[in-house]
């Protein structure tokens, strides 16, 4: 009983391991988290409730920073710029290609809408994003003309950033634009669509 | 001018570390000397990243140890510098030091007390 007691005691928190573990990846996990159980063994000799204050402490500050880390190299900001670049062209869509068919759609990004078709349409515009930024960064890695090489990685960007603010302006107030201007409009929203997509996954570029 | 970037400061004090620790750095010693040398609070999580980054550069080499009781039966995974790795911590370590010499004692800018 008192040796059961005693590993009871040295046993460090459940919960903040589980939550370094999700972060963690690959051979680094298991050295990792021995080494935090032996520190925290150390500790909680002397005093187990500073070891687990001490143990909370290391996972989520370490948590926090495997995933910042991770982020880094994987570039999740440009996959999030992706994402946005398709919520542009999926309003576009809506509003002036399949003005139609849009007025289903369109409903189903209202921010009143909460329903499983809205689900539907954010999962739809996630996945759009990735698949298309898939296709357009094997294309932007296999492209022989610099011009298209320049547009997918360079102008395009460039353009998704500047026009995604006015996107907005457009959305409130399109419906007296002319036609050609909003196809124009249209066509920018499409090239920042795929420009968006094309940065959103960067690992794809590599053959 | 060489191109190769120096070490930054977290960098030197985990590569200066495993010259201190020689065949005993692993995870808990080198964040233990860290915190008892630089007195600078050192996460696992900031350690292992570190690591792992200049393991990536091959500036460091990795082993995998014994495991024990008292770690959950999980392996110690040992870190020592490379030749390559050695090479970048003396200039970084001899730029800091060029820039540094002749300073003391410290301007004014520097002191924290007038």
């Amino acid at each position: 009983m008192a040796e059961d007691a005693s590993h009871q005691r040295i046993t460090p928190p459940r919960a903040a391991s589980a939550l370094l573990a999700l972060a963690l990846r690959g051979s680094t996990m298991a050295p990792l988290l021995g080494d935090l159980d032996e520190e925290y063994a150390e500790i909680a000799e002397g005093s187990p409730k500073a070891a687990r204050r001490w143990y909370w402490r290391q996972s989520v500050l370490s948590t926090a920073h495997v995933i910042a880390e991770r982020a880094r190299q994987e570039h999740l900001h440009r996959a999030l710029l992706g994402v946005a670049a398709v919520f542009v062209f999926l309003h576009y869509w809506n509003l002036w290609i399949a003005p139609g068919a849009a007025t289903q759609v369109y409903a189903l990004s209202d921010v009143g809408s909460y329903g499983p078709a809205r689900i539907a349409y954010f999962i739809v515009a996630i996945l759009g994003a990735g698949a298309a930024g898939a296709f357009f960064s094997r294309v932007a890695a296999t492209a022989r003309i610099r011009l298209i090489k320049f547009i997918l990685t360079r102008a395009g960007p460039a353009a998704l950033l500047l026009f995604a603010p006015a996107s907005f302006e457009i959305l409130t107030a399109g419906e007296g634009y002319p036609v050609v201007y909003r196809l124009s409009q249209t066509g920018l929203a499409a090239g920042s669509f795929i420009a968006g997509a094309a940065i959103a996954f960067p690992h794809a570029r590599r053959p | 001018m060489s191109k190769s970037r120096n070490l930054g400061e977290f960098e030197i004090l985990v590569m200066a570390a495993l010259i201190r620790l020689g065949d005993n750095a692993y995870g808990v010693t080198i964040r233990q000397e860290i915190e008892n040398r630089a007195e600078r609070a050192v996460t696992v999580g900031a350690l292992y990243t570190t690591l792992a980054r200049l393991e990536e550069k091959d500036f460091v080499a990795s082993r995998m140890g014994e495991a024990t009781p008292e770690r959950g039966g999980r392996a110690k995974r040992y870190f020592e510098m490379t030749p390559k790795g050695r090479a970048h911590f003396e200039r970084s370590v001899s730029s800091l030091g060029a820039m540094l010499k002749g300073l003391r004692p410290w301007p004014k800018t520097l002191r924290t007390s007038a």
